[in-house]
């Protein structure tokens, strides 16, 4: 899974029968500097997640992509990402950060 | 397969109610020379990774399936934690 900031979402006016009643997200990837910020922003590339949590704009998400994201349907549904968590919290210290900091206090 | 570095953890209250009780990791996925590459990913973890450690993901859903029923929707599981990566075994050594 990767994680995404949710900055909307996207309504369909026709779809495919079984894409039908599937609620979509506008996400944002979340890139190493941006979740080591915790700045709130994502920076990748921006992709449609199949959502059926309804997380708020500005929530942080981990994200289910390739087939397995179609697994949570019943029925084949043509969806390659798929909203599996809300973050809620989390720890992110690469050592080059650890790194940055020991060499900023020699 | 491909290695990672763990480099955290998060939790998620509201979540696919088939990940319930799932311990996640966060990790970088890594290149032969130790950098690192891609965004960061969540992993599933059931064999105690801690931040540091060198680990062995799998991208193949049938394991998160077996593990965690049919319609789980995960992908990434740390399927092993790597003790040493190394060059591979010249001929000459293989043939002693």
């Amino acid at each position: 899974m990767r994680l995404g900031m949710v900055i909307g979402r996207v309504v369909l006016s026709r779809s495919l029968p079984s894409l039908r009643g599937t609620s979509l997200l506008l996400v944002e990837p979340v890139t190493a500097p941006n979740l080591a910020a915790r700045n709130g922003l994502g920076g990748g590339r921006t992709i449609v997640v199949a959502d059926q949590l309804s997380p708020a704009a500005g929530q942080m998400i981990a994200l289910v992509e390739g087939s397995e994201a179609a697994n949570p349907y019943p029925a084949p549904t043509p969806v390659d990402a798929y909203c599996a968590l809300i973050v809620n919290d989390y720890v992110f210290q690469p050592p080059e950060a650890a790194g940055s900091a020991a060499a900023e206090g020699r | 397969m491909f290695l990672a570095r763990i480099d955290g953890t998060l939790t998620a209250s509201r979540k696919d109610h088939r990940l319930a009780g799932v311990r996640f990791l966060i990790g970088q996925r890594l290149q032969p020379d130790g950098s690192t590459i891609g965004e960061p990913l969540v992993f599933l973890d059931r064999m105690g990774a801690g931040r540091g450690s060198t680990v062995l993901v799998s991208s193949d859903g049938t394991i998160a399936r077996d593990w965690l029923g049919k319609g789980v929707p995960a992908r990434l599981v740390v399927v092993g934690i790597v003790d040493r990566v190394g060059p591979r075994p010249a001929a000459e050594d293989r043939a002693s």
